[in-house]
């Protein structure tokens, strides 16, 4: 049946399903008002215009990895102990400047070529913020101050924790097909640097439409809630400790705005917000939004998915909360 | 404890005869047509037409560069995968899934339908604010007649005594906006804000007297001098704009300010 029909299967089904539930969204946005479909649209290109490239430049790195590190190098580069690897997971965004959209792929390319789960896991909460560019946006939004030490610190925890919660699972029960990927490695240990870069293009090619497809329906579902919810309604909520912290995590969720110029965004909310808040939103937002959970969905099993979503949410805010009842943090 | 490296199986034989169908073949192509397009897109339409200012900040030109390069080269790889594959040369791994091919086109088929509108006031219902945080940006060494509408708001805000508002001359450059429930003499010329790209958008508006305020169509972008004049904005009491001169413009190139 499938070599008769090969479009015929259940996830081109599913795929299918969804596209003509956006025609017919779009069918009614169009329907019900042009300005609103302008608006759908407008929100859409530019969230996936802004977010493209960095997929492109994680789609690159990916493609390096996957034509110049052999499998062997990350063995022996990888400490063998647990924590200092995870710690070493968290860190590793300084040399890979990527931010949410472009960790996924380089992550998925490590775990098949061998990586240890808590090591990659820890490497994908954290990579968003501990990057060069993310610590320059936010260093130029808030100054040095506790916001900006505030964000790295609770990340790096945060992601180390979670890392080291996935240590004792098994790859095939956490990965989709295993982690065992197509590994592509037909080329020598060490490629010349000619055929070598050929074959990085061909892989990103390859991982940019992988994950674009996530990509454009995560933009697709931001802007959506961007033309038809009021975010006012969040921002009401405003100094409360608690419901503040949780409305800005949602916000950030929501908004899908990429970790590299969220910062200045937040400030935008800074005199309206508690700081803890706007913690929350500074960590949990590039850690997880509507588009890294999509992409997150090519390369974990469904089940992980809800844990890699809750987890971080859940220490975020307990963090943040905390911060807003016992101490007064200058905004 | 020490960590086990995962050990995996080798590797996937694919289908021996998943490339020998021409579904392989005029994928690839798909896919190079799909990836020149967004090439196009990005370098010709967002790049060199200047429509990247619609949707993301100015200072975030770079990303477009950065984008429009690498879609390029990949276009030009694959366009190359493509005739490797026509010539019969084996080309590895054809993947693109014909659904993600077609979910990537999506942004090629939604700039074509939807025309290159910057946000308005459409997107300022619901997050239109009047007044502002002061802000650390200075505002003092220019002269208040070159102020926009962001810089008045954060003068406002940060001048404890309103009344030396009182009279001074201001030009300004906006978009019109109003709620029904505004009196017919009143109007918000507001600007879209935005940090990084239009989806973290906001508004600000002046409100503005003008005995034809009612009958202004909204969006519709207005060079105004005028001078302050105090009065009330719903229970607010706060500088508001006698309009003197008075032009219908044009959207201008770069329609939004950037805080």
């Amino acid at each position: 049946m499938a070599r008769v029909l090969p479009f015929l299967d259940r996830k081109l089904i599913s795929w299918a399903c969804w596209l003509i539930l956006l025609a017919l969204l779009i069918a009614l946005f169009r329907n019900i008002a042009a300005s609103s479909f302008l608006l759908f649209s407008t929100y859409f290109l530019g969230i996936f215009i802004e977010a493209a490239p960095f997929l492109l430049l994680g789609a690159f790195i990916s493609g390096l990895l996957e034509a110049f590190v052999h499998r062997d190098d990350l063995a022996r580069l990888i400490p063998t102990r647990l924590l200092p690897a995870t710690v070493m997971g968290a860190l590793l965004g300084f040399i890979f400047p990527v931010c949410e959209c472009g960790v996924v792929p380089v992550v998925r390319r490590l775990f098949r070529k061998g990586m240890p789960l808590s090591v990659g896991v820890a490497l994908l909460l954290a990579a968003p913020v501990m990057n060069p560019v993310v610590f320059a946006s936010t260093y130029i939004a808030f100054g040095w101050g506790p916001l900006l030490w505030g964000r790295f610190a609770i990340t790096f925890v945060v992601a180390v924790t979670v890392g080291l919660v996935f240590s004792r699972a098994q790859p095939a029960e956490v990965l989709l097909h295993g982690g065992v990927g197509e590994e592509l490695s037909l080329v020598a240990r060490r490629p010349p640097w000619r055929s070598g870069l050929t074959s990085a293009a061909r892989v990103a090619i390859d991982d940019f439409f992988d994950m674009g497809r996530f990509l454009v329906v995560g933009a697709l579902l931001a802007a959506a809630l961007q033309t038809f919810a009021d975010s006012r309604l969040l921002l009401e909520i405003g100094q409360a400790p608690v419901r503040s912290v949780f409305a800005m995590q949602l916000l950030g969720y929501v908004l899908s705005v990429c970790s590299t110029v969220d910062a200045f965004l937040a400030l935008s909310f800074a005199g309206s917000f508690s700081s803890g808040a706007l913690l929350a939103f500074l960590t949990y937002g590039p850690m997880i939004d509507i588009k890294s959970t999509l992409m997150f969905s090519a390369v974990f099993r469904r089940p992980v998915l809800v844990v890699l979503i809750i987890l971080p949410l859940l220490m975020t805010a307990l963090i943040s909360i905390w911060l807003n009842l016992n101490l007064a943090l200058g905004g | 404890m020490t960590l086990p490296l995962q050990h995996t199986p080798p590797h996937h034989a694919h289908h021996p005869d998943a490339q020998l169908d021409g579904t392989a073949l005029w994928r690839r192509w798909l896919q190079a047509g799909i990836t020149a397009g967004l090439a196009a897109y990005f370098s010709l339409d967002l790049l060199l037409g200047g429509g990247f200012r619609k949707y993301i900040n100015i200072e975030l030109e770079w990303l477009i560069v950065l984008a429009a390069g690498s879609l390029i080269l990949l276009a030009i790889v694959a366009v190359g995968e493509g005739s490797r594959l026509l010539r019969g040369e084996e080309s590895g791994h054809s993947h693109g899934s014909l659904v993600s091919l077609v979910i990537l086109a999506l942004p090629l088929l939604l700039a074509a339908l939807s025309p290159e509108v910057p946000l308005g006031a459409d997107a300022a219902r619901g997050r239109l604010s009047t007044s502002v945080q002061p802000g650390s940006f200075s505002t003092l060494q220019r002269d208040p007649r070159d102020y926009h509408i962001l810089d008045w708001l954060r003068a406002f805000a940060r001048e404890a005594d309103l009344e030396r508002f009182e009279g001074q001359e201001a030009n300004l450059l906006g978009f019109v906006y109003r709620e029904v429930d505004y009196p017919d003499d009143l109007f918000l010329l507001a600007r879209i804000t935005l940090s990084c790209c239009v989806a973290d958008a906001s508004a600000v508006g002046l409100p503005i007297h003008h005995p034809q305020a009612a009958e202004l169509p909204a969006d519709q972008w207005l060079q105004l001098r005028g001078r302050f004049q105090l009065g009330a904005f719903g229970d607010e009491r706060m500088p508001i704009l006698q309009v003197e001169e008075m032009t219908w413009v044009e959207p201008p190139e770069q329609p939004y300010l950037y805080p």
